[in-house]
């Protein structure tokens, strides 16, 4: 069966934008923009001390409001994630943290945030085993299925995927599935996330040469 | 001896298990544990259910209450779980009020595979638009956490919602009167059964399908894997391990089984006198 | 006609303008190369482009016409790019591999040993020296290495350790006994919120850092506690970058004004010149030269004199 390639349907934008942190992402993938912030490695609270990895914890900011447990499943998946790509033994009695901003979400926030943590955390320079890039997508009520939908693309879902694949094998990271499918559906959507993957970890790349192009005006 | 040696390296011991292909609890690496299922053991709650799996020992009671509907969704009822995994059922959870980062996940996943596989029309809990609906609260409280919790919670919550009946409730309103009539009493109507099954990969490689609380701790990653009806209606992988996509399909086809599995037990509890089952491995 | 689009942005409370840096005239359409494009966003940021927005359009066109004209000269200048490989983490190494397959391999910062093969765990330009690899990386927070010199804030006394803050995630140690003479009796005079210039001893992921004012002789030479002055903070790059060798940005300061100068590794400069408005000129003149190329910096140290004193 051939497939046809995927690209990804919405532009991404990167800027490292805050002076203060040790790193920072805006980064805005169509509509959706998630705004993240990485400290570390910093001093670790004693009662969250470890001492063969780090501490990592990623605080998540609704855009409104306060925290709701949705927020705080969001903040969980994140935290995992980034966890896997980094290589925390390599920073044994410190702490790491990520502050991840909410700025508008137009389908897709997962994934953006996703991909914008993943951002900072190479812009800072911290020790990682690989990148990591999530692609949003959707089964909508034609069964027909749209790799990173945009807003009105996404209101007549039946099924909505964010999947998550790292750079060396191009395996499967993490998922997290909203509505009902099948199986053939659930492997269709996959195989398509991750030839699109493939765009996000080339735009990864773009702008790391961007920074040692001197081409960008980094944040200082 | 086998005691220190599991004590000093605990992974080093599994790992030892594993080449022989087997777990240190005598399953197979696919093999999950035996189930226990008794519903409607707690008469105040309007529908309860009491899950063992292996170890893993949990409740459900659900309570329904009259509330007022959102205005964005007029029509719709609530189903609200809440889970709370105390200090009494894992030296993981210190905290008295059972309130921690995991029972926020836990319930929102809880939440999730309820609404997901449609198992309540949320439209049926309306009781007057705009009005009255029922607000139906799954409290689903762990006694033991020894690993899959997820499957117990969800099978127990099933579980639950099959033995919850509500009374009849006649609304009036033009002067606002609420009158709950007791003793005329009819079950929901429960469109769809989901079953969760927890997989989790050990050293890259192994795939354990329900692992125990031990088991997790040294897992490189877990997986929650909800079916209905032979559907899947609910994925999660936080992170961990990178799968295939060969290794992903062969876990649903499991989780898949398990369902069928798991209903027939479903099933058999609800026929039984005295509405308990146990469930013995072969 | 020409024509040129300019867009106002504001960012980090600086007014910059974004131009579309293809500028078309009648017939040709000429491309800005991006040692221009910085330099014209430097020259943006500077004080000569702050004035009435008037004026500055003015100024703005009256520049990009210049650059116009000379763009075919620019074109020739452009450096080859290509040359750089730019890794990702995770990325095998082939190169390192090959080579290691038949010689002793030296790993530097950002690559790591992975089974047989040699994996990038940062995401940076690779460099290659005889048999040696390593990845250079955009960093601002400090990771202590052993004998590089500091910058740091006395943070804490306690007995008879002083707490350094040194930008690591754990303050250093310096003994009251590390800075030359000091003994029992002669205890040095330092106080919480000195800046130490300082070395560091001990270095290591599983210790705290330990830092000592004096070299293996017990000489102080330049390092001790800084009086005066002031500091700045920086990307490691930075620090990295103006403390080559080969580096014009001090030589070239120094024919404008006469200073003292502390580079720490960490990210900090300490920086003494004869008047306050002297120091913070020469600190912004550091701070953006960051992403200049060395022709770059000198044209922007040629006009901080100028600046300075009209």
């Amino acid at each position: 069966m051939t497939k046809e390639v995927v690209i990804l349907t919405r532009p991404l934008n990167f800027v490292n934008y805050l002076s203060r942190p040790d790193s920072s992402a805006l980064l805005s993938q169509g509509e959706t923009v998630a705004l993240v912030a990485f400290f570390g490695p910093l001093e670790v609270k004693p009662q969250s001390l470890r001492i063969d990895r780090a501490c990592f914890e990623v605080n998540f900011r609704p855009k409104t409001g306060i925290q709701t447990v949705k927020d705080r499943f969001k903040e969980n998946s994140i935290k995992s994630i980034c966890e896997t790509a980094l290589l925390s033994a390599l920073y044994p009695r410190t702490s790491i943290k990520l502050t991840v901003l909410e700025l508008e979400n137009r389908g897709g926030f997962e994934a953006c945030a996703i991909n914008a943590s993943c951002m900072a955390l190479l812009v800072s320079g911290i020790s990682m085993k690989y990148t990591v890039a999530a692609v949003h997508c959707i089964v909508d009520k034609k069964g027909e299925i749209v790799v990173d939908p945009n807003h009105r693309q996404a209101k007549d879902a039946i099924a909505l995927f964010t999947f998550a694949f790292d750079s060396v094998d191009k395996n499967l990271v993490a998922c997290n599935t909203e509505g009902k499918f099948n199986m053939a559906q659930y492997n269709d959507c996959q195989i398509l996330a991750k030839s699109a993957s493939e765009k996000v970890f080339q735009f990864y790349k773009e702008e790391i040469r961007k920074i040692h192009e001197n081409d960008e005006i980094v944040g200082f | 001896m086998a005691q220190q040696y599991k004590l000093i390296h605990p992974v080093k011991y599994y790992r030892d298990y594993l080449n022989s292909e087997i777990r240190p609890d005598g399953r197979e690496t696919n093999k999950c544990r035996n189930v226990a299922v008794n519903i409607g053991s707690v008469t105040t709650a309007d529908g309860s259910a009491v899950v063992k799996i292996g170890n893993t020992n949990v409740i459900c009671g659900i309570r329904a209450e009259l509330a007022k509907p959102k205005p964005s969704e007029p029509n719709q009822g609530f189903l609200i779980p809440v889970v709370e995994l105390p200090q009494m059922c894992s030296v993981k959870y210190r905290n008295h009020s059972g309130a921690n980062e995991d029972t926020d996940v836990f319930s929102c996943a809880i939440h999730d595979i309820l609404v997901n596989s449609e198992c309540l029309d949320l439209k049926e809990l309306s009781i007057h638009n705009d009005k009255l609906v029922w607000a139906i609260y799954c409290d689903i409280i762990c006694i033991d956490f020894d690993g899959s919790f997820l499957d117990a919670a969800i099978l127990a919550c099933v579980a639950a919602l099959r033995t919850l009946k509500l009374p009849k409730v006649i609304y009036d309103v033009d002067i606002n009167d609420i009158k709950v009539d007791n003793t005329i009493l009819s079950p929901v109507n429960l469109k769809a059964m989901p079953i969760c099954t927890t997989f989790m990969t050990f050293d890259d490689q192994a795939m354990i399908t329900d692992p125990t609380a031990e088991e997790e701790d040294l897992s490189s990653s877990v997986i929650n894997i909800a079916a209905s009806k032979g559907d899947i209606c609910f994925v999660r992988k936080p992170g961990g391990t990178p799968l295939s996509e060969t290794q992903m399909e062969s876990l649903f086809k499991q989780a898949l089984d398990r369902e069928t599995e798991l209903l027939k037990i479903l099933d058999d509890c609800f026929s039984q006198q005295n509405h308990t089952i146990n469930q013995m491995v072969e | 006609m020409s024509s040129l689009a300019i867009e106002p942005l504001l960012w980090q409370g600086n007014v910059f303008f974004c131009i579309n840096f293809h500028i078309s005239t009648n017939s040709h359409v000429f491309e800005i190369p991006p040692k221009q494009k910085q330099l014209f966003v430097k020259r943006c940021q500077s004080t000569q482009f702050h004035s009435t927005p008037t004026v500055f359009l003015s100024r703005l066109r009256r520049f990009v016409f210049s650059l116009v004209c000379f763009s075919f000269l620019f074109q020739e200048m452009e450096v080859d790019s290509m040359t750089e490989t730019v890794v990702m983490p995770g990325d095998v190494i082939s190169e390192a591999v090959e080579l290691g397959k038949t010689k002793k391999l030296v790993l530097g910062p950002g690559l790591r040993r992975f089974n047989d093969l040699v994996v990038a765990s940062k995401a940076g330009i690779l460099r290659q020296k005889k048999n040696t690899f390593w990845i250079d990386y955009y960093q601002k927070r400090y990771t202590p290495v052993r004998g590089e010199t500091v910058v740091g804030v006395v943070s804490g006394k306690s007995g008879d350790i002083f707490r350094i803050d040194i930008g690591t995630h754990d303050p250093a140690n310096l003994s009251y006994l590390g800075f030359e003479g000091a003994t029992k009796k002669n205890r040095p005079d330092v106080n919480i919120g000195d800046i130490v210039f300082a070395k560091l001893v001990v270095a290591n992921k599983d210790l705290e850092p330990e830092l000592v004012c004096v070299d293996s002789l017990g000489k102080k030479g330049k390092l001790g506690i800084l009086t005066e002055g002031l500091v700045f903070s920086c990307s490691i790059n930075l620090v990295r970058k103006i403390s080559k060798e080969n580096c014009p940005l001090i030589s070239a300061m120094q024919n404008e004004i006469p200073f003292e100068i502390a580079i720490g590794m960490n990210g900090r400069l300490w920086i003494k010149a004869k008047t306050i408005r002297e120091t913070i000129a020469l600190g912004t003149a550091i701070l953006a030269s960051e992403k200049a190329s060395d022709e770059d910096i000198k044209k922007i140290c040629s006009t901080i004199g100028n600046k300075l004193f009209y």
